[in-house]
């Protein structure tokens, strides 16, 4: 195959596109709705799983010391925290802190009356792995300096198992809509090479072989495919930013978790590289039927 | 140029096309195929093509039996034969010149040789005047003419013709029957099937008449016989 083939297998694929201009608009818009409807799927459970990742940290460990231990001692049990494996952060809370964000919290009048502080000095201490809280904090409750070990384990092992279910959620239905997707592009990009059945059988019996005939009706679907997927990132980006500006702001709750921002290149690219490989894909299995008619 | 012996064909719904058919076209022969409607002039010329494979017998194109053509050698087989059909087969999405060319283009020919060869073809048919027009805008007559000039671009030795004049008036149908018969003179062995009585009286070439996947008739010089 020499280059002015080539040459003419490209130029071929971009006529026919632009000639055929109603049935390629009519399947870049089906694939770019398809590809709209599942990158936007994955957006939104990338989102979720973000936000299951993001909770458990906010469950930290509360380690409150024996009245008796001393603050050289309590330098010395943080240096031994700070060592554990599975301990990410540790914060010493002096009592002398945490009373007046103890009074705060409660109503002043109530603590007021109090003529002294009665909050020990503590620790709170994040875990690398939140599954990991409940041995951490085991640990933590056999050693002898410490008087009460306050973790939030059952919230932990709460969020856990949801975030378990929305991955495996999540992957069966990426899974079933990258079928229902392909199926949906595979009809589209049929019906232009349906229409065109005739000119498969002319270019057969002048003489072209398999090969020219398919290579610019493959090109075709694969320039279908990338620009319906770039057509598919404008939508998904458009209704992102609206659904942000209109309801994120609302629900500060989810607002405040934050989360890493949208990957906006990684969706552009997947997208793109999944309509660039089912369009040739379908497009090959659709020309295929026809070739082997004559 | 083109033997086929004892050649029959039945259709996978059970459709016997051809029963034990034998037909001999020398080189440079102008042979019209006649017979009414499903009478199996198409299958016979499919039989050339190769789109179609004999059941039994054997069909013989210059000097290769077409069965034994793997598949992927027949696109290359194909480019002897320049083939015209009743409905012109032109491609809907290509200017006239283009649609020529385009014949020219698969076979990976250079550039300059396809203006060439192009620019010859349709000078032949006498259309160089209408080749920015797509296939739409063109007369019947035109159309077949485009048609023809993409078949012999190529200048293949042998041109199959499958009702070329079908749908077209009797002037017209003149006319392309005379380019055949000018392609023929170059030296094109030429194959049309037909059952246009008007122009196949008149040409007064050679008549193959088939009946029901029968040749039942062959005559020299001979007139479109009415049914025996």
């Amino acid at each position: 195959m020499n280059l002015s083939h080539i040459e003419f297998l490209i130029e071929e694929a971009l006529v026919n596109l632009r000639r055929n201009g109603l049935m390629t608009l009519a399947a870049i818009g089906t694939v770019a709705l398809a590809l709209a409807v599942f990158g936007g799927f994955g957006l939104i459970l990338w989102r979720l799983e973000n936000l299951a990742n993001s909770l458990p940290p906010k469950f930290a460990i509360d380690v409150f010391l024996k009245d008796s231990v001393t603050r050289q001692r309590a330098q010395e049990l943080r240096q031994q925290f700070e060592k554990h494996p599975d301990i990410a952060q540790v914060t010493f809370k002096p009592k002398e802190q945490a009373w007046p964000e103890f009074q705060k919290e409660l109503q002043q009048e109530i603590t007021a009356a109090l003529p002294y502080n009665p909050l020990p000095d503590s620790f709170v201490i994040q875990v690398k792995d939140p599954s990991r809280t409940g041995a951490v904090s085991a640990w933590l409750k056999s050693l002898p300096e410490v008087d009460a070990v306050r973790d939030a384990k059952e919230e932990v092992d709460i969020i856990l198992s949801v975030a378990t279910v929305v991955r495996w959620i999540g992957v069966g239905g990426t899974i079933l809509l990258l079928i229902a997707t392909s199926v949906i592009i595979y009809n589209a990009i049929r019906l232009t090479v349906f229409a065109r059945r005739r000119e498969i059988r002319i270019m057969q019996l002048i003489g072209a072989t398999s090969g020219t005939i398919r290579t610019p009706f493959v090109l075709e679907g694969v320039v279908q495919g990338v620009l319906g997927a770039w057509i598919a990132c404008g939508l998904i980006f458009g209704v992102s930013k609206l659904v942000s500006h209109f309801v994120m702001r609302k629900l500060v709750f989810i607002d405040s978790l934050g989360g890493s921002p949208m990957p906006v290149w990684v969706v552009f690219l997947v997208l793109t590289l999944l309509g660039a490989a089912i369009g040739g894909a379908v497009s090959t299995l659709s020309v295929r039927k026809y070739l082997q008619a004559a | 140029m083109i033997e086929i012996q004892e050649a029959s064909v039945t259709y996978p719904n059970g459709v016997h096309a051809l029963r034990n058919v034998n037909l001999r076209v020398e080189k440079g022969e102008f042979v019209f195929l006649v017979g009414a409607t499903g009478a199996g002039k198409s299958t016979l010329l499919k039989l050339i093509t190769r789109e179609v494979l004999p059941s039994s017998g054997k069909v013989i194109v210059a000097g290769r039996n077409v069965a034994e053509i793997p598949p992927q050698e027949v696109p290359y087989y194909r480019r002897m034969m320049g083939v015209v059909f009743q409905d012109f087969g032109l491609l809907p999405n290509k200017t006239v010149w283009e649609n020529v060319a385009f014949a020219l283009r698969v076979l990976g020919l250079p550039r300059k040789e396809i203006r060439k060869r192009t620019a010859n073809a349709i000078e032949l048919v006498g259309l160089l005047r209408r080749c920015d027009s797509f296939p739409a805008q063109l007369s019947g007559g035109e159309a077949q003419r485009v048609a023809i000039a993409r078949a012999i671009a190529n200048d293949p030795p042998l041109l199959l013709a499958d009702e070329p004049t079908g749908n077209l008036d009797p002037d017209t149908s003149w006319d392309i029957m005379q380019l055949l018969s000018h392609i023929n003179i170059r030296g094109t062995t030429v194959l049309v099937a037909s059952h246009d009585k008007y122009v196949i009286d008149r040409m007064r070439k050679r008549v193959v008449m088939i009946d029901r996947g029968a040749i039942v008739s062959d005559v020299p010089c001979g007139v479109y016989a009415h049914e025996p």
